[in-house]
C-alpha cells in the first residue's frame, strides 16, 4: 500500500492498495458540502487504476486533491514497476 | 408564510406565541408596558441559606411546564446549568423550558432531557452539541434564539416570563449580594444575569464563595434574589477563563487585521472615538494594532465596548482610553481589572444595545469588528449555522453592535479550508446587509455600496477594493460551489433580530 497527503485541516490522505477490483472509498468532513466533487474528481484522476482507492478528506482545495492523487498514482505506479 | 425584509419566508407563530416578520432595523415599534416579577416579602431572618439545590427546587415551587433561566458568564467551565438541571430531572419535572443566555459544549447532559421530556425547548444560544442535537431534532419543540439584548427585551416586554432564575454566583453573601470578581470561579462581571434578577418570580443564587455580609462590589443586589445555595464548586476556571488569549499567527488572518484597521484609520479614528472590541484571533489583532496606531498618532479613545481581554486592560492602564465598558471578561487580567480599576465599568445588558430602550451603548460606538461563519452577496451575515445547515453557535451581541455602531466591519477570511464563506445567499441571516458596512477578507475588502462616505474615504488606499459579487466569484472559483444544505421543511429553531421580530428560521438537517 503507499499513500500521499496528511491529516491536517486542509489536506487530503490518498491510499492505494492492490485488490482484486476496483473500489474508491470516499470520507470527508465536507461530506454534504463537497462529497459529490470529491468523488468525480477522483473518479476523474484515477481512471483505469484497478485498486482500492480510499480518500481521508480534511477540508482540502480540489487542486490540493489533484495533486495528492497524483503523487500516489506516479507512487502506485513504481512501486509496480 | 409571509417574506421579511431580507425576503426570508418566516412563520407568524412560534410555539403558539405570535411574532412579527422582521421589517428592518428600528422599523417595528415596542408596545405596552415593561413586566414586572412576583411581589416578595423579605424573610425575617439574616440568612437566604439554603442547604441544597433540590430542597431550594422545593421552596421555589417549580412546577411541571415552567421556565428556568442561567446565565453565561462561566462559559464552557460552568458547572451550575448542568447541576440544576440534573437536580430537576431527579425530582420528576417534565416540560420545563430552558431559557439560558448560551449553552456550551459542556451543557452536553441536556441533550438527553430534550428527548426524555424533561425539557421541551431551550430558548437561547446553543454552541456545539445541543445546538446539533437541536438541528437533528431531538427538542419537540421549537429553538428561539435571541442576541444579548433581544433576550432582555424579551424579558422586559414579558415575551418570556421566567419562573425561576438560577444565577452561577462566583461571590456570595448569605443575604444575596452577589459579585464575580472574586472567588475561586471569577468570571468578571454578572451582567447577563441582571435582568434575570430584576424579573424572574424566584432568583436563586448558587456560589462556591460565601463571604460576610456584605458582598462587595455588588453586581446583584440582595432585594432581588431568594435564596443562596452552597456548592463545592460552580465551575472549572480552565473553561470560564480562556487563559491568555493569542493574536492569530496567520498570515493571511494578519492581512485581514491590517485592512480592517486602514479602514478605522480612514473612516473612524479621531481623537475621543469609541469601539467594540471582541476576543477572536482577528479581532485582537485589530485591538492590538489599532492601540500601536493611537500611541503613534497621540490619540486616546473615550471607550471601548467589551468583550474585556488583557489587550483592552492594558490600552486602559497605559492611558490610551479613558473607559471600558464591560459585560463580559474573557480573561484574569479583566477580571483583575474591573475589580481594581474604576474607568473598568460593569454595565448591564439592559444598556448594551436593547433598542426597546431608551438608549443603547451600543449606538454609541463609531467603530465595531465583528466575525461571520458566511456573509452574501446583500451583506447579509451569519454567525448561527455552517454552510451544512447545522445550527452550532449563538448570536451573542453580533446584532446590536452592527445595527449600533457608525462603521461596522466584517472580518472574515475568503474561504475556511475548502469552505466559501463569501457566499451568494447565506444559510441563515443573523445580521441584514442593511446594518453592515465593510466585508474585510485577505484578498481585499468590500464597502456596501450605500456608504459612499467609505467609498470616498477609502480613496487612494493600497487596500484593493472588490464589489462583493466580486468576492463571492473569486472564492467560489477557489473552492466550487457547494452543495445546498440537505434540510427538511421542519423548523427546529427561531433567529430573532435584537426587536423581537423573526429574521429568519433554521430548518432540521437530514441525517
Amino acid at each position: 500500500m503507499i499513500s500521499a497527503g496528511t491529516t491536517e485541516k486542509g489536506d487530503v490522505l490518498v491510499k492505494i492498495e492492490n485488490s482484486e477490483k476496483r473500489e474508491i472509498i470516499v470520507n470527508s468532513k465536507l461530506e454534504r458540502l463537497y462529497g459529490k466533487a470529491i468523488r468525480a474528481t477522483v473518479e476523474e484522476m484515477t481512471e483505469g487504476i484497478d485498486a482500492k482507492i480510499t480518500v481521508e478528506d480534511f477540508g482540502a482545495l480540489d487542486w490540493v486533491l489533484r495533486a495528492r492523487l497524483e503523487a500516489a498514482i506516479r507512487k502506485y505506479g513504481g512501486e509496480k514497476e | 408564510m409571509p417574506i421579511n425584509a431580507v425576503g426570508r419566508e418566516v412563520p407568524s407563530e412560534i410555539n403558539g406565541q405570535k411574532f412579527k416578520p422582521f421589517a428592518g432595523d428600528m422599523k417595528t415599534p415596542p408596545e405596552g408596558r415593561r413586566a414586572g416579577s412576583l411581589i416578595r416579602m423579605a424573610p425575617r431572618g439574616r440568612s437566604k441559606i439554603v442547604n441544597s439545590i433540590e430542597e431550594v427546587i422545593k421552596k421555589v415551587g417549580l412546577e411541571d411546564g415552567m421556565t428556568v433561566s442561567f446565565h453565561h458568564h462561566l462559559r464552557n467551565g460552568d458547572y451550575v446549568v448542568n447541576m440544576v438541571m440534573k437536580t430537576i430531572e431527579k425530582m420528576g419535572f417534565k416540560d420545563i423550558r430552558v431559557f439560558p443566555t448560551a449553552l456550551f459544549p459542556i451543557h452536553e447532559p441536556l441533550v438527553p432531557m430534550l428527548k426524555n421530556g424533561v425539557i421541551r425547548r431551550i430558548e437561547g444560544s446553543m454552541n456545539g452539541p445541543v445546538g446539533e442535537a437541536t438541528s437533528y431534532g431531538a427538542m419537540r419543540e421549537t429553538a428561539v434564539l435571541r442576541s444579548h439584548s433581544g433576550r432582555v427585551r424579551a424579558v422586559e416586554s414579558g415575551e418570556v416570563h421566567i419562573d425561576v432564575a438560577f444565577i452561577a454566583a462566583p461571590t456570595a453573601d448569605p443575604y444575596g449580594n452577589l459579585n464575580g470578581v472574586d472567588g475561586p470561579s471569577a468570571c468578571g462581571p454578572l451582567a447577563y444575569a441582571m435582568v434575570d434578577a430584576y424579573h424572574a418570580d424566584h432568583v436563586v443564587a448558587i456560589t462556591d464563595h460565601i463571604v460576610p455580609y456584605p458582598a462587595h462590589p455588588i453586581s446583584i443586589y440582595q432585594h432581588n434574589v431568594d435564596y443562596v445555595v452552597p456548592v463545592e464548586k460552580i465551575g472549572d476556571p480552565q473553561g470560564i477563563m480562556s487563559g491568555t488569549l493569542r493574536i492569530t499567527t496567520s498570515p493571511s488572518r494578519l492581512r485581514i487585521a491590517r485592512y480592517a484597521l486602514e479602514v478605522i484609520e480612514r473612516v473612524a479614528l479621531k481623537p475621543g472615538f469609541s469601539f467594540q472590541a471582541g476576543a477572536g484571533g482577528i479581532s485582537l489583532a485589530v485591538t492590538k494594532f489599532l492601540g500601536d496606531v493611537m500611541r503613534k498618532k497621540g490619540i486616546k479613545a473615550s471607550f471601548i465596548n467589551g468583550g474585556v481581554t488583557k489587550y483592552v486592560v492594558d490600552m486602559l492602564h497605559e492611558g490610551l482610553v479613558d473607559v471600558v465598558l464591560d459585560g463580559q471578561a474573557f480573561d484574569l487580567d479583566a477580571v483583575k481589572s474591573l475589580k481594581e480599576d474604576p474607568n473598568h465599568i460593569e454595565t448591564p445588558l439592559a444598556m448594551y444595545g436593547n433598542p426597546y430602550s431608551s438608549g443603547t451603548i451600543t449606538s454609541m460606538l463609531d467603530a465595531g469588528v465583528l466575525g461571520a461563519t458566511e456573509v452574501d452577496i446583500d451583506f447579509n451575515v451569519n454567525v448561527n449555522t455552517h454552510s451544512d445547515g447545522l445550527l452550532l453557535h449563538g448570536i451573542g451581541g453580533h446584532q446590536e453592535v452592527a445595527a449600533g455602531s457608525a462603521l461596522t466591519i466584517i472580518t472574515v477570511p475568503l474561504y475556511r479550508y475548502r469552505v466559501p464563506v463569501i457566499r451568494e445567499r447565506v444559510t441563515t441571516v443573523t445580521t441584514p446587509g442593511e446594518v453592515v458596512d465593510v466585508v474585510v477578507t485577505e484578498r481585499g475588502i468590500a464597502i456596501n455600496p450605500k456608504r459612499d462616505d467609505i467609498i470616498e474615504a477609502m480613496r487612494g488606499s493600497k487596500v484593493p477594493i472588490w464589489d462583493i459579487q466580486d468576492l463571492q466569484k473569486k472564492a467560489y472559483q477557489i473552492c466550487g460551489k457547494p452543495e445546498e444544505p440537505k434540510t427538511t421543511d421542519e423548523i427546529i429553531a427561531a433567529i430573532l433580530w435584537r426587536d423581537g421580530t423573526i429574521i429568519d428560521v433554521v430548518y432540521k438537517v437530514k441525517k
